[in-house]
């Protein structure tokens, strides 16, 4: 047996509980083969729910013991890792909870875990710089049509049709959850400037406002579409204010023209 | 073959202890840092990593370059690891000598190879690509483990050696990983550090483990026990001074408790090799850069 045979046994033994890796090893002291192998098996199995457990730490007190060994289970045997960081281990997460039964009969639940892995994101992102108020009023009247903008990396747009929100809100703080809710709302999640992840709620026009930036919309075209959502006098106050809270928030990394 | 640097004393960095390096500048010659857990592109770790790399030596050590395993090299993964050696610029970076992923599913675990002619063939032909492309010396760690296979041809000790002399890489000596494998497998430790080539070993790793009795889990989670202090002081008295540090990965003690057992490495090193300089942990950093 070469070694790729020797090792897709051993994987085949670790993964999928096969037997016929245990004829290749010593037999030696106190424990047996089977013992011998199931350290490696229970380490594997350990490894990845505590992944899990420690990336979606409020999804776990939402589903309890039960429910969340169950997801772990599930998602360990549907999704072998393949990949050499276990931080993304758990990315398909949400989508395995919104077409796994019983979990998809909850769209909170599906819900709860995407905020969190967007929460993971912009933990993680890159670092960049902030862009400032000062730079904002430096630029000319006449260049603020073609002003264009760009998010800070660690910015995360997020819809829900839930109140999954409100939910890790109340269990983070260790209460209990309201009931789940449909509903539609909409988050912007970013790291600020003290390296802390925030998130707040937008207005629809708010989010799209976001959305335009990230087409590469300039604020003329951001300023055109807003007004069909509010009377055309309203439309550059308010498109001014947004701009100096998201610049004072850390959202904004740089100015354009 | 290059003279051995001597980094002093070091702790593995963890993120808990991130604010206190800092704020306390404690007294630690170096820092060995999880490569994994700087292959991100910013935030917390990378804020830390940049300040901390300003006031003390770091080493990497990797857990996913999988050397022994049957797959082609993973060149995203070799690429992540050399954008952060460019930007660490270690002495010198480490993994182990063992296999993690197969068919590219990645096991998470440091599983063992068997200790054959094929395998050493095929792991020098991996270390030298993988050397070569990062440009630092590369160091290997012997692993703990709970199995051992039909296959082997020879011992560990002999498989780690012909490995580094042939591929002309260097020994990360784990001493607790030896006492593991010496209680799972009823060898002789002493005979495995006897058996090591000194000359090839640059960094030594002390740690804790699980004892269950019947057999022993590289857990990393308890302090360093006595026979684990006695194989290294062994370990010492064999490859002379080495860059030692303290590995804790779960049940994380406060910093000042881990520089504590840290003050034990320094004076199980200076009772033990009483007439070495630098045993104390001052760096001597014309050595330190000697052939890097």
């Amino acid at each position: 047996m070469n070694l790729s045979e020797l090792q897709q046994q051993f994987f085949d033994a670790i993964i999928e509980h096969d037997e016929h890796f245990e004829s290749n090893i010593i037999a030696q002291g106190e424990l047996n083969n089977q013992q011998r192998i199931s350290i490696y098996q229970n380490a594997y199995f350990a490894r990845l729910k505590e992944t899990i457990e420690t990336d979606h730490e409020i999804l776990g007190r939402y589903l309890g013991d039960d429910l969340f060994d169950e997801m772990a289970a599930g998602y360990i045997k549907r999704f072998p890792s393949k990949y050499s960081s276990l931080r993304a281990y758990a990315e398909h997460l949400p989508k395995f909870l919104s077409d796994t039964a019983p979990f998809k009969q909850y769209p909170v639940i599906s819900e709860l875990a995407l905020f969190e892995r967007f929460l993971l994101y912009a933990f993680d992102a890159a670092q960049a710089p902030r862009a400032t108020i000062a730079q904002l009023q430096a630029i000319k009247p006449d260049n603020w049509p073609c002003m264009t903008f760009r998010l800070h990396p660690s910015t995360q747009l997020f819809s829900t049709q839930t109140n999954c929100v409100e939910c890790w809100q109340a269990l983070k703080i260790k209460q209990a959850p309201p009931s789940p809710l449909q509903q539609s709302c909409y988050w912007v999640i970013w790291r600020n400037q003290d390296r802390l992840t925030e998130f707040v709620s937008l207005e629809f026009i708010e989010y799209q406002f976001l959305q335009l930036i990230i087409q590469g919309c300039d604020f003329s075209m951001i300023c055109d579409e807003i007004s069909n959502h509010m009377n055309e006098q309203d439309v550059s106050q308010f498109a001014v204010n947004t701009l100096v809270a998201w610049l004072n928030n850390g959202i904004i990394s740089a100015l354009h023209v | 073959m290059t003279k051995r640097p001597f980094l002093g004393f070091g702790l593995g960095l963890r993120t808990q202890h991130f604010e206190d390096v800092l704020t306390t500048q404690p007294n630690v010659d170096w820092f060995e840092i999880l490569s994994e857990n700087f292959m991100v592109a910013g935030g917390k770790p990378r804020y830390y990593l940049d300040a901390i790399k300003e006031q003390y030596p770091l080493v990497m050590h990797g857990v996913s370059l999988s050397i022994g395993s049957s797959d082609p090299l993973d060149w995203d993964y070799l690429k992540q690891l050399k954008a952060l050696v460019n930007h660490v610029n270690p002495p010198w970076f480490s993994d182990h000598i063992c296999w993690t992923s197969h068919k590219h599913v990645n096991s998470h675990d440091l599983l063992p190879l068997p200790y054959t002619e094929e395998a050493i063939k095929h792991i020098i032909e991996r270390v030298n690509i993988v050397q070569d492309y990062i440009g630092k010396p590369m160091l290997l760690e012997n692993v703990s483990s709970y199995l051992n296979f039909k296959h082997s041809e020879m011992s560990e000790w002999e498989f780690l050696n012909t490995i580094a002399k042939e591929s002309n890489s260097h020994i990360l000596f784990d001493v607790n990983n030896v006492y593991v494998s010496a209680r799972n497998h009823g060898f002789d430790p002493l005979e495995y550090i006897k058996g090591i080539d000194h000359e090839r070993v640059w960094q030594m790793h002390l740690a804790g483990h699980s004892d269950f009795g019947t057999h022993v889990i590289d857990t990393h989670d308890h302090d360093v026990c006595e026979s684990v202090w006695q194989l290294y002081a062994e370990s010492l008295r064999h490859f002379g001074l080495t860059s030692s540090m303290i590995e804790r990965d779960d049940n994380i003690p406060k910093l000042n408790e881990l520089i504590l057992e840290l003050d034990q490495a320094r004076s199980i090193a200076e009772q033990t090799l009483p007439n070495q300089e630098n045993t104390l942990g001052c760096v001597n950093k014309l050595e330190m850069g000697v052939g890097l």
